[in-house]
């Protein structure tokens, strides 16, 4: 298992608008992302916050600015990041475990079909879906649906995952459910993890630091680090969670105010 | 863990195999539902005119066409005429899929194109083949390519724009998440749009099938020698009602028996769809 750092440095991100003129989504955003480091991206919708993630996934290209894995520029889609979408993205043609092997079959070396299945079937087990390989996307829950997502986007081992509101679709009770589970995977393979999520308590139950952006443009306000004992029972009901809740959500509300 | 209350331990429970009591009165309810709305229409066709309620010379009972039929398919002139039929009809269907199919692909792919030939497909579309039946037969001549032709004509346009909506409706995330993984776009289309398209495609397949079958009783009608439409006709003209009745039945059941075909074979091809009602 392998894990990258990733750096922000200095990336602005602007559309045409209909009429004339230009929207800035991103204005200077700079981020430093060391290898394995788990990072929530906070913001107020419609900061930009999703094109963050489509400019690191390589899908756009910015204005200016880099963005850089260990050092090498990013300049295209590619197999070193994995992206996990709100809307699962998966393919209702195909069963879970061949949902899992798509991102196996454009690997840079090539895996022979039954090192594919095999791979494919080790993933769907650690996100807990051993059972289900055969059912179709129509035939999972919601819930289920993500953890294939998940399972496909660590099969090719990306060095950076990167989540965009991937629990946002989902309710309560799965929601917290897969944020276990997330951070037991990310403990588990190191990965470096960018987790981009409108829900404060989200950010702070999974983030080792939260980054708060800005409203329009966005920018980095502040970067919060969180220092929790996730070990305790109910994490969220410890005082030390209510205190740095409070801190990334007064950032927040600032910025909300703003817009208001 | 939480996660328990989300994940089942083992695959959830298959259905419980029917009783073969209950399975057997599941069947014979399915297949009485299935049939009493035709059985409904055999009797009135039986006895309306046998009641006066319409003209017996016009209106045959129903239990005599099906001598008639008999006699007709023993003497071999039902067979021939079926074949000269299903020859012109699949032949035109069979083409116009081989044409539609890639051409709605290419379309669809390039928006450019799509956007450029999109009003002119809708016109074509719109305009009755049929009203074009002259046409091709001042140009083609009264034989075979003619029939064919009109059938292939027919039968293009329902394809083609069910194939180019297909390609252009596909959920842009999965499109998204494909190129995210940095698949170059002829794979994307390969593994992607291609899988993604192929409902769509289907439904403009069976709406061509019935295309194929009406536009060719009308082209046969017009103008041939052999065939279902010009068996109907000539029998009418002829005042061979009997006969006339027969053809129709026979039209109805290959009418009938192809769409099943087709519909049989969408859903062997779109198994992974969530299932929508019983009966499509």
């Amino acid at each position: 298992m392998s894990a990258r750092a990733l750096t922000l440095d200095g990336v602005r991100k602007s559309f045409p608008v209909r009429g004339g003129g230009e929207l800035v989504a991103l204005a200077d955003v700079t981020l430093e992302i060391p290898a394995g480091e788990f990072l929530v991206v906070v913001g107020p919708s419609g900061c930009g916050k999703s094109t963050l993630l489509d400019l690191v996934g390589g899908l756009t290209r910015p204005d200016s600015g880099r963005i850089l894995l260990d050092g090498a520029e990013v300049t295209g889609p590619g197999l070193d990041r994995g992206i996990v979408f709100q809307q699962y993205a998966l393919l209702p043609w195909r069963t879970a475990l061949r949902n899992v092997e798509f991102g196996l079959e454009s690997g840079r070396e090539r895996l022979s079909r039954r090192a594919r299945t095999a791979k494919a079937l080790e993933y769907l087990e650690l996100v807990g879906l051993g059972g289900f390989a055969d059912r179709y996307p129509h035939e999972l829950s919601g819930g289920m649906k993500q953890r294939v997502a998940i399972a496909r986007s660590l099969a090719f081992d990306p060095d950076v995952l990167l989540m965009d509101e991937p629990f946002a679709a989902l309710d309560a009770q799965t929601r917290e459910s897969l944020q276990e589970e997330l951070r037991r995977i990310w403990l588990r393979t190191g990965k470096t993890i960018v987790f981009i999520t409108h829900g404060i308590d989200e950010a702070v139950v999974l983030g080792q630091r939260v980054a708060v952006l800005t409203g329009r443009p966005g920018r980095v306000k502040e970067i919060v680090e969180i220092d929790l004992d996730r070990d305790t029972d109910d994490v969220r009901s410890t005082p030390e969670f209510a205190a740095q809740r409070h801190r990334v959500w007064s950032l927040l509300q600032a910025e909300l105010e703003v817009i208001a | 863990m939480t996660s328990v209350l989300e994940r089942p331990a083992a695959a959830p429970p298959v259905r419980r195999a029917p009783t073969p009591v209950r399975a057997l009165t599941r069947i014979t309810t399915g297949v009485l539902k299935r049939t009493v709305a035709i059985a409904a229409l055999l009797l009135a066709w039986e006895f309306a005119p046998r009641l006066g309620l319409v003209d017996k010379t016009f209106l045959v009972p129903f239990s005599q066409t099906l001598p008639a039929l008999w006699d007709l398919a023993r003497d071999g002139q039902l067979w021939s005429n079926t074949q000269a039929s299903l020859v012109r009809s699949l032949t035109g269907f069979g083409l116009a899929i081989v044409i539609a199919v890639p051409l709605g692909l290419f379309i669809g792919w390039y928006r450019p194109v799509a956007d450029l030939l999109n009003p002119l497909l809708e016109l074509f579309r719109n305009t009755a083949a049929i009203a074009l039946l002259p046409v091709f037969i001042l140009v083609l001549g009264i034989g075979e390519t003619s029939k064919i032709s009109i059938v292939v004509y027919a039968c293009v346009w329902p394809i083609l724009l069910n194939t180019v909506s297909a390609v252009r409706t596909v959920d842009p995330v999965l499109v998204k998440s494909a190129r995210s993984l940095g698949l170059p776009p002829l794979r994307i289309f390969q593994k992607v749009i291609l899988p993604a398209s192929v409902p769509q495609i289907f439904t403009g397949i069976r709406l061509a099938g019935s295309a194929a079958i009406l536009v060719m009783v009308v082209a046969e009608m017009v103008g041939a020698k052999e065939g279902l439409g010009y068996f109907i006709n000539a029998s009418q003209q002829n005042f061979a009602i009997k006969d006339m009745y027969a053809g129709i039945i026979t039209i109805s059941v290959i009418g009938v028996t192809f769409n099943q075909i087709l519909v049989t074979v969408e859903r062997r091809f779109t198994r992974w769809r969530e299932p929508v009602g019983d009966n499509r």
